[in-house]
């Protein structure tokens, strides 16, 4: 039905432009972890002895996005790979919409003329131009294309209202934000009215979301050295650049998957790699990261009726 | 200092020593890094019997020890939760299980539901929907298996071992590994004089141990993080104010239960801790409130059978370093800071600091990011558990002695404030993503000493009355069939893990 009504098509890497190149943030890990070290790491210590291909060749959602491919289920021997959906906006809205209307939504397709409050935490009334609503509670969900810095502000949220702007500068992102907002109103869904610490509670899970945003952004289209010393952006450029480390703060959004792309191909290389990895030899090490792309390899030339399709 | 670390110094031996060194031996055994370990057969260990929360079991995977062996050979005992008695209010008792209550339903948390049906008049408590307190209190355990289905594959479970016997576990295998062991007691720690540094430490006997990075394992001395680099302490005392604790351990006179018992008294809490050959106890208290002498006495008239070690004392600060890792020292265990064992978090915390400091192992030039990121994270853990433990306190409605009219009163930390406000208002939980206690455990606790729930998820209301009513009865009926079907804890730790017989020493001797 997505993909009749929606044109949805599965696709396993979000297209992103990192400093007006084009890239793909991949859904899916690289490689796999091995001796209790990530397999950057790994690959790391064979790429400085020249025994590795560059990072993305590891990355079997990258390769698939790259060949026009899609993997469906998971195989024997390679990392699950996650997938989402580039889909027309308009056609999903239209199908979610059909879906509330069967459930018994009224649709109000009218200019809001004015908002009345009762006080200054309630909303009492919505005027349209035709209608009036005296919502118990008002979600109010905008695509303003505020920038990442000013969506750092607190939610303009009262009491019976709950009020976010999801656009992103950042492809896919603002419906995978509009999911976590709708989740963490339905934990939150109030009574009659947010308490006042429900309200906060709201706006720092949000906050705290839109700040990896905003570091992602800042990230791509302005490289490491925009990050502001002390900043979580800062230390993750720190962390990784000398040990290829990514820190995560609470309420990530993006995966370690995806900042290591993102770091790694702002410029960034790590100086040094997990001690762990030093438990085998560099041999070993390369040959454990060459099969993960020779598997790659082997599953981009198969037929598409054996899986890679 | 430059270049790569050749050697590793673990200063002090106990749990928190030889975990260390048995996981960098694991982990470091082939990078050319060696690890010695200096301890005093003269300075005794803290470790009375340790009580432990269901992580330990992945560390001991990631060492690759049986458990059946490490079970037999600490003399241990399942745990499936903690029994809190006395602590809302004398004569109340309720279960802090592992694992979880109840199932979700649609989505939403089981207590979300359960609170409907409190509301509508179902007295059933919270505890019987709870696997591991109805098998704990059946005396019933199994560890779980892919086959045992989804109902019993819910019981989740850590251990009882006796720490003395844990760190000598962990000495063999760490032996093995090509762990050196120095005896001696250290008179001198040795600094770099222009970056301050640590070189190596010097012992009673003279014998110099040098090092690239030494882990401060002294225990509530802190010889190298505190006494050497002088690193402060952040004090939580005004919150956790117990300062001192008197254990002692006493002969069974039962069969061991698979939980740990807590109970609150005068002016603090007492534990009871079953092994396979003795049972462990202590008395956490606060020294504003009572005596070294009456918390003796009350301990010695509160055990199972005859005592059979001297009581030992112990004081301590709750609270933990400034930083946990500083210059090219990493304190872990009770130098790194102490947490009294309320919710046995203590092992945790060594196994925490292990796992990161793993992650994070630096080259001897590079440390700073790492040394930052490390005691960013452990600060979270602290500061994470702190709050949990306040909640016990915090939330009673004991006014019986000076002590539980000060923790009841108390001010409390702002992100437990928080925290108090959404569950009490609606039971609103959201895990922080390094936050160790879930869901179930805070609830369990603030429920269990009287909390109220003044609402639920609205959308629990989206299931008919009927439906709620029969999955939570079916809930009950599976888990009453699971734990009739379990074997016995005794039964069970005969058949697989039982510790080879023991001589008890009498009082006098210890």
């Amino acid at each position: 039905m997505l993909a009749r009504e929606a044109g949805a098509r599965p696709i396993h890497a979000t297209p992103v432009s990192i400093k007006g190149k084009d890239a793909f943030l991949p859904f899916g890990d690289y490689g796999a972890p091995y001796l209790g070290a990530a397999f950057n790491h790994h690959w790391s210590k064979a790429y400085q002895a020249g025994k590795a291909r560059p990072l993305s060749d590891y990355n079997l959602a990258l390769r698939l996005t790259t060949v026009g491919g899609f993997l469906g289920k998971p195989l024997d021997g390679l990392p699950v790979v996650d997938y989402g959906y580039q889909l027309s906006r308009q056609g999903y809205i239209t199908l979610l919409k059909n879906i509330a209307l069967k459930a018994g939504t009224t649709v109000i397709s009218e200019a809001i003329s004015e908002i009345k409050a009762k006080d200054s935490v309630t909303i009492e009334c919505v005027e349209f131009e035709t209608h009036q609503v005296r919502p118990d509670l008002s979600l109010c969900f905008t695509n303003q294309n505020l920038s990442e810095q000013e969506k750092l502000k607190p939610l303009d949220t009262c009491l019976n209202g709950y009020y976010v702007d999801t656009s992103s500068s950042l492809s896919g992102l603002s419906l995978h934000q509009l999911q976590n907002c709708v989740t963490r109103l339905l934990a939150y869904w109030p009574d009659s009215a947010f308490t006042q610490t429900e309200k906060l509670e709201l706006q720092r899970i949000h906050l705290a979301e839109a700040q990896h945003v905003a570091d992602m952004s800042t990230l791509l289209a302005q490289g490491p050295d925009a990050a502001i010393e002390g900043s979580t952006l800062a230390r993750k450029c720190q962390a990784y650049a000398n040990r290829g480390v990514i820190p995560t703060e609470d309420y990530e959004i993006f995966s370690k998957a995806e900042w290591l792309t993102a770091l790694s191909m702002s410029g960034l290389v790590p100086k040094h790699y997990d001690r762990l990895v030093d438990r085998v030899s560099v041999d070993h090490t390369a040959a454990f990261v060459n099969q993960v792309s020779t598997n790659i390899d082997r599953l981009l030339q198969r037929p598409k009726t054996q899986g890679a399709v | 200092m430059t270049g790569t670390i050749k050697k590793v110094v673990i200063v002090g031996g106990g749990s928190a020593g030889w975990m260390t060194a048995a996981a960098l031996s694991k982990y470091l055994s082939k990078s050319n890094v060696d690890i010695t370990l200096i301890e005093s057969e003269q300075i005794g260990t803290v470790g009375v019997g340790e009580a432990t929360i269901p992580q330990i079991a992945q560390f001991n995977q990631i060492l690759g020890i049986d458990e059946n062996t490490f079970v037999r050979e600490t003399s241990g005992t399942y745990k499936l939760g903690i029994e809190f008695v006395n602590w809302g209010g004398i004569g109340e008792r309720y279960f802090h299980p592992f694992g979880t209550h109840g199932f979700d339903l649609e989505g939403l948390s089981f207590h979300h539901f359960w609170q409907r049906q409190s509301a509508a008049g179902d007295m059933t408590a919270l505890d019987d929907y709870a696997l591991n307190a109805k098998a704990a209190y059946a005396g019933k355990f199994i560890r779980p298996q892919p086959e045992h289905g989804p109902i019993i594959n819910q019981l989740a479970y850590a251990y009882h071992f006796d720490a003395t016997r844990y760190a000598s576990f962990l000495r063999r295998f760490s032996e093995q590994r090509n762990v050196e062991r120095v005896e001696g007691i250290v008179a001198r720690v040795n600094q770099d004089e222009s970056h301050g540094l640590i070189n190596s430490v010097t012992l009673e006997d003279g014998q110099t141990v040098s090092g690239d990075l030494f882990i401060d394992c002294t225990g509530f001395r802190g010889l190298l993080i505190d006494k050497a680099l002088g690193v402060g302490y952040e004090d939580w005392s005004h919150w956790l104010p117990c300062d001192r604790a008197v254990a002692v351990g006493c002969e069974r006179t039962q069969a061991a239960e698979p939980y740990t018992r807590s109970t609150a008294r005068e002016a603090g809490w007492q534990w009871r801790i079953p092994l396979q050959h003795r049972t462990g106890n202590g008395y956490v208290y606060c020294s504003r409130f009572l005596s070294a002498e009456e918390a003796e006495a009350t301990l010695l008239d509160n055990l199972d059978g005859e005592p059979i070690t001297k009581p030992n004392h112990l004081r301590f600060t709750t609270g933990h370093r400034h930083k946990f890792w500083e210059k090219n020292c990493v304190a872990i265990g009770l130098s790194a800071g102490f947490l009294e064992p309320l919710e046995s978090t203590s092992l945790h915390l060594i196994q925490s600091g292990i796992s990161k400091l793993i992650a994070l192992f630096p080259d001897a030039s590079s440390a700073g990011i790492e040394q930052d990121e490390y005691n960013r994270l452990m600060t979270d853990d602290f500061t994470h558990i702190r709050d949990f433990l306040i909640l016990h306190y915090k939330q009673t409605k004991r006014d019986d002695s000076p002590f539980w009219n000060y923790v009841r009163t108390m001010d409390i930390p702002e992100s437990l404030e928080r925290k108090l406000s959404l569950l009490s208002a609606r039971g609103r939980f959201f895990k922080y993503d390094a936050e160790l206690f879930d869901v179930t455990s805070w609830i369990a606790v603030y429920v269990g000493q009287g909390g109220k729930l003044n609402g639920y998820n609205p959308m629990a209301d989206g299931l008919s009355d009927g439906n709620v009513q029969r999955s939570l009865a079916n809930m009950l009926d599976a888990m009453e069939k699971a734990v009739t079907a379990m074997p016995t804890h005794e039964a069970y730790i005969e058949r697989f893990c039982q510790a080879a017989p023991v001589n008890m020493p009498h009082k006098e001797s210890t």
